[in-house]
């Protein structure tokens, strides 16, 4: 006869279904008589039955906007990083002229007439030293404040009308 | 293998499978409605934290949608989102963070086995069913990480040894003896409580 | 006879139904400002947990976010759940505020600006009207106008908790009467337990210096001559000068308020010799350059003026905000 202790350390396997056909049956024989042990496998499979029931928590309802947002951002890329391999593998020689001239406009217009970094930075710095100082304000939507006074949250947003 | 209750676990469509992995968005969400709650529940179950299961849930999308054309077998959806959503979560914890000190999670002995009466005042409140469900909620939360993945995995969720231990990279057998400590764990820590019933 | 003594009373019946109507009119006045005076001072008393959603309304686009509040004893603790600010938390405890941003762990500590917390400036350039009833977020709401007397200026809509005097929604309309931000709750509740180390600052973070300051000066606080604007639009007056670090040299901003809404002039003072660089790096050879630009809080109009880069930026009509910057002496 096996001893208690030795039974009770293969109940947990036995519980989960793991062990050989030799082994189960030398467990099964033992709890037929055993309550001590019987009442250790009942705690046991209780357990797991418990655990079956647990309910799943449903998850948040925004998660899907988040998710459907940067997943829309990644298929248009593709869609450009596409039209761009086919593009230089059907028209190289044309391309390439095309693309030179566009380089040079490029560089005549990012050195020369597009405003440079930082006046971009300090006007979105202005913007949001302006906003921050009706912070206490309490009619003011603290809500929509933090969105812009956290570096160049609505940076993109700027709408330039240019005199 | 023993006997219990499965529990019905939906199986996608392999047309939307197909759809998705030409890039129709429309199918990906039938792929996320169907499988979301899942993985966030399993995700809520490793972190024990709303905000990063949160964060995960999204990300394990998001790199699922990216990387659907590697899903080689379409049978193995789950799987391969658990083991996206696993990855994202060790990743995650090996980033120095605000506030949360990680112990080494991966020590099967590391199991609080002490402070049984923390759970509740009165043993004699815990006559339900429900309120033994949530002590056992509770317990869980207390069990090392590798329990916990088992756990909710086949319990919580319903998926199958074989799924669980493509989940892992390891065997049947040791998903089954994880399962087993971990039902042995439970079961000290309930003793007080099944002593009383 | 008779027909004089009816003419009698009938003047009599009009001069008192009008004593009545105008009586009413102006208690129902009086108590739309009581409201707001309760609003007012009522915001950050009311510990309460909630979610908000706000909506941005920008040209043609719209963009929106989920929010979560918590708020216990005058602090309170904003977590952006999901759209472009998805992952940041700013703790506000009316002194300063504390913005986490979970996704590159960094923290940044701002001090906020002090400000009166008296009405009666905004009572003198605005109309405060009772708008009715609604529910929000399962609670019942009186609704409150607050329209300028002054056109060519914002007005907001509050939705006011009958009981807590929370604001549960606000609609921002800027001064080309535009709906332009809507926030609101979804759910609110008044009873649960907020624990204390929601609004405690992380520890294992990279702290950054903030680039916004609230220390405000007096005039002769400032390090270097200013232009002050010699016309500003109806209603508004001075409400102070702070001292703030510019990306490069020295900086002053003169802030101008109707009760409600502000116009800042900010005027920098760059660094020796940058004002020549800087010359050629801007657009066009003149020293007068102008640039107009629309944005989520208003306009900005930016000029030179000597050595002095000047910035207006306030959500005011374009005329009015060139007339400031045509003005400044």
């Amino acid at each position: 006869m096996m001893k208690c202790e030795k039974i009770q350390k293969m109940l947990p396997d036995y519980s989960v279904g793991a062990l050989s056909a030799k082994k189960r049956e030398l467990i099964r024989s033992h709890i037929k008589n055993c309550p001590k042990c019987m009442e250790r496998l009942e705690h046991l499979n209780k357990i797991a039955l418990l655990m079956d029931n647990i309910p799943q928590e449903e998850a948040p309802s925004y998660l899907w906007a988040n998710i459907k947002e940067k997943i829309t951002s990644y298929e248009e890329e593709s869609f450009w990083q596409k039209s761009f391999k086919w593009l230089w593998k059907k028209r190289i020689p044309a391309l390439i002229s095309s693309f030179s001239v566009l380089l040079i406009m490029a560089s005549f217009y990012f050195l020369l007439l597009r405003p440079s970094e930082k006046t971009e930075q300090s006007i979105y710095k202005d913007i949001r030293q302006h906003t921050f100082s009706s912070w206490n304000n309490p009619l003011t939507d603290r809500v929509v404040l933090g969105m812009i006074v956290v570096e160049n949250e609505f940076g993109d947003e700027l709408n330039e009308t240019n005199r | 293998m023993e006997y219990r209750e499965k529990k019905f676990v939906k199986i996608i469509d392999d047309n939307i499978i197909e759809k998705a992995r030409n890039g129709d968005i429309c199918a990906f969400e039938e792929i996320f409605k169907e499988t979301n709650k899942g993985i966030y529940n399993y995700l809520l179950n490793l972190s024990l934290n709303r905000d990063l299961a949160d964060d995960l849930t999204q990300e394990t999308y998001v790199r699922a949608f990216k990387s659907i054309k590697s899903l080689k077998n379409k049978d193995a959806l789950i799987s391969w989102l658990h083991r996206i959503a696993l990855n994202l979560y060790r990743d995650e914890i090996k980033k120095p963070k605000l506030n949360i000190q990680i112990i080494d999670d991966n020590n099967e002995n590391n199991d609080i086995t002490e402070d049984i009466t923390d759970w509740t005042t009165n043993p004699e409140n815990i006559a339900t069913d429900k309120e033994l469900q949530n002590v056992v909620k509770n317990a869980i939360q207390s069990l090392p990480e590798i329990h916990r993945a088992v756990i909710t995995m086949h319990h919580i969720e319903g998926m199958e040894i074989d799924d669980i231990a493509k989940v892992l990279k390891i065997s049947n057998g040791t998903v089954m003896s994880r399962l087993a400590r971990a039902r042995e764990s439970l079961r000290r820590k309930l003793a007080f409580y099944e002593g009383k019933k | 006879m008779k027909l004089i003594a009816k003419l009698a009373l009938f003047s009599m019946t009009v001069f008192l139904l009008s004593l009545l109507v105008t009586s009413l009119t102006y208690s129902l006045d009086n108590s739309a400002v009581d409201l707001l005076k309760k609003a007012y001072s009522n915001q950050r008393l009311v510990s309460h947990t909630g979610m908000l959603k706000t909506e941005v309304f920008l040209g043609d686009k719209t963009s929106s976010s989920i929010v979560e509040i918590q708020q216990k004893e005058g602090k309170v603790r904003t977590n952006y759940k999901s759209g472009t600010s998805s992952g940041l938390s700013i703790i506000d405890d009316g002194k300063k505020t504390i913005t986490i941003n979970s996704k590159n762990n960094t923290v940044v500590v701002s001090s906020i600006p002090d400000l009166s917390n008296d009405i009666s400036l905004l009572l003198l350039n605005y109309d405060v009207i009772m708008k009715g009833t609604e529910k929000i977020a399962e609670r019942q709401a009186r609704i409150l106008q607050i329209i300028p007397k002054h056109k060519g200026n914002p007005s907001i809509k509050l939705w006011i908790d009958i009981k807590t005097f929370v604001i549960l929604k606000r609609e921002y309309y800027n001064s080309d009467n535009t709906l332009v931000s809507k926030t609101f709750y979804t759910q609110i509740n008044f009873n649960t337990k907020i624990n204390d180390d929601v609004f405690i600052t992380p520890i294992n973070a990279s702290y950054l210096e903030s680039d916004l300051s609230a220390e405000k000066t007096t005039k002769d606080g400032i390090p270097f001559s200013i232009f002050e604007p010699k016309y500003l639009p109806v209603g508004y007056i001075l409400e102070g000068y702070y001292l703030f670090k510019p990306l490069c040299g020295k900086g002053v901003q003169l802030r101008y308020t109707d009760g409600l809404n502000s116009i800042s002039i900010l005027e920098v003072v760059p660094p020796i010799g940058w004002h020549r660089m800087g010359w050629f790096r801007e657009r066009g050879r003149g020293m007068q350059r102008c640039r107009l630009i629309d944005n989520l809080q208003g306009r900005i109009i930016r000029i030179n003026r000597d050595k002095l880069n000047i910035a207006i930026v306030g959500d005011i009509s374009e005329n009015e905000l060139q007339k400031i910057a045509d003005n400044i002496k």
